[in-house]
């Protein structure tokens, strides 16, 4: 049983409020594949990522993880199948220190003291902040709490990473070093994203998502390059796309 | 309110204090907790006037504070936020019981007046108590120590629930008064007309806040289940520490200490 595809099947989903928030979407990513998921405020690119990991479930439609569909009795094991970071990394940390954060997964999963030690050291040393392992995580700085939110979907050796705007209110140095590092690691990648410019770096496809729906599926490099159809999404191109402000060249 | 922010690290303080390596917060949690709760029970059984009798008793958190490093201060901020609330509930007794018991300087002391500082005392005493078992322990420490005495998981869960809840609050307090404070910088304070709308609005974002907390628990396998983590095994020096407490507060409790100095020292005088 291969849990490492990710079946997107017709999903449908909406908000108590009536509002559409995803609408007969269709998609499959594939092992070891990463992928940008970008659109304006409000097109669903959250809503995906959170019926995938079945904070939400669909009203129509079906979520897969190879064979084994996402509902509510299966939640347990697409939990440790795939690792969602929050938009806010401060939403995930709330024990006393780093080391209880990211020993929290694998003690809810029932493992022992050794093996959550020997989880916990090797998500850490993953993201390079074993030296902050005993401090407290409301005292860490921006990129930190970020790296430490990684980790503690780390160690719960999830095959699949979706990560709700990963470089949200990062320096320029933090997030030069969160890219480095996801592109060390070799999970299967969905980074929703108003981050085009990651997304360039990191994902070889990108889905456009406009008011609940695909506009575009495909290579990255092609979408970036398309500034209509990025435009008609209320997005505009990367930076590293457009030309010097002062000089006018690409 | 002024000082939310600062209220709301030194939250954190107590959590931080616990990860000091005294002789005392080397003692088992589970012993600690038993100490914590004999205590309890002795400062609550005195009775209603009886000051005095309860004055050898704040031996135990001096001597806490003194060995297990634990500055006087964050335990002040503590005494001082359920003081008011102890005071409040006795402020009637010297109305209510106004028999004069004794005169002091010409001033008649009434039992209400006995009463409420009785009150006052053994507040302080317990709120002592709990803060420096939470200082000296830590809330995860205690809430294994729970489970090892077989507390049910659903009270474990409430209070680690509710402490870190606390934390929430006063996190999303503070950044609802910052931004009030930074639009409003000529007044003091909150204005009343809008005190309504905030706590409804604090209510509503620490309730958003509380349910992306718990469905990131929820996403690494959390199940209302809690898994204390190790404690170490009984020793000898947490049997010696149980019991010299609670000889010395059955010593204290049975036997009036303070008046017998008074009349040794009085009659060494005469």
């Amino acid at each position: 049983m291969s849990h490492h595809l990710v079946d997107f099947i017709d999903v449908s989903y909406s908000y108590l409020d009536g509002n559409k928030a995803i609408e007969n979407l269709n998609a499959r990513i594939h092992h070891g594949e990463a992928v940008g998921i970008v659109g304006a405020n409000g097109a669903g690119k959250s809503t995906m990522l959170k019926l995938l990991v079945g904070i939400l479930m669909p009203e129509q439609g079906e979520i897969r993880l190879g064979d084994l569909p996402v509902t509510k009795k299966t939640l347990s094991i697409v939990r440790q199948t795939v690792g969602f970071t929050f938009q806010d990394p401060e939403d995930q940390l709330f024990n006393i220190t780093v080391y209880d954060d990211v020993a929290f997964g694998p003690r809810n999963y029932g493992l022992d003291e050794k093996e959550v030690e020997k989880r916990v050291v090797s998500a850490l040393q993953t993201v390079g902040i074993e030296h902050l392992m005993h401090r407290a995580p409301y005292k860490l700085s921006g990129g930190e709490k970020r790296a430490v939110s990684i980790a503690t979907v780390l160690s719960m050796e999830p095959n699949v990473l979706a990560m709700d705007e990963p470089t949200a209110a990062l320096d320029p140095k933090s997030r030069r070093r969160l890219i480095e590092l996801l592109q060390g690691f070799k999970h299967t990648k969905l980074i929703a994203t108003h981050d085009l410019d990651l997304v360039m770096e990191l994902c070889s496809r990108t889905i456009v998502l406009k008011d609940g729906r695909i506009e575009y599926d495909g290579p990255t490099a092609e979408i970036m390059k398309n500034t209509l159809l990025l435009e008609q999404c209320g997005l505009e191109q990367p930076l590293m796309l457009q030309g010097c402000p002062i000089c006018r060249q690409k | 309110m002024a000082n939310i922010t600062q209220a709301y690290y030194k939250m954190f303080i107590l959590d931080e204090l616990a990860d000091k390596k005294t002789a005392i917060h080397r003692i088992n949690p589970i012993v600690k907790i038993m100490v914590t709760v004999i205590y309890l029970l002795m400062v609550v059984s005195y009775d209603k006037y009886d000051i005095i009798g309860l004055m050898p008793l704040f031996f135990y958190p001096v001597i806490i504070m003194s060995v297990g490093d634990i500055p006087f201060k964050p335990m002040l901020a503590g005494l001082a936020i359920a003081a008011p609330l102890v005071a409040g509930v006795g402020m009637f007794n010297p109305l209510l019981d106004r028999n004069i018991v004794s005169t002091m300087f010409g001033i008649g002391i009434s039992a209400g007046m006995l009463s409420l500082l009785a009150l006052l005392v053994k507040c302080s005493l317990t709120v002592l108590a709990a803060l420096l078992l939470l200082a000296t322990t830590g809330m995860n420490k205690i809430a294994a120590a729970l489970q090892r005495l077989h507390i049910p998981q659903i009270f474990i869960m409430q209070l680690l629930l509710t402490y870190r809840y606390i934390s929430v609050l006063m996190g999303e307090a503070s950044r609802v008064y910052y931004a009030y404070n930074l639009r409003a910088p000529n007044q003091k304070g909150i204005s009343s007309k809008i005190w309504g709308s905030l706590i409804g609005l604090l209510l509503l974002r620490t309730y958003d806040r509380a349910s992306r907390l718990y469905q990131a628990m929820k996403l690494r396998g959390f199940e209302n289940q809690f898994f204390g983590g190790c404690l170490d095994k009984l020793q000898k020096k947490d049997i010696m520490y149980l019991l010299g407490w609670t000889g010395f507060f059955i010593i204290v409790r049975f036997i009036n200490i303070p008046m017998l100095l008074g009349v040794f020292v009085t009659g060494v005088i005469k």
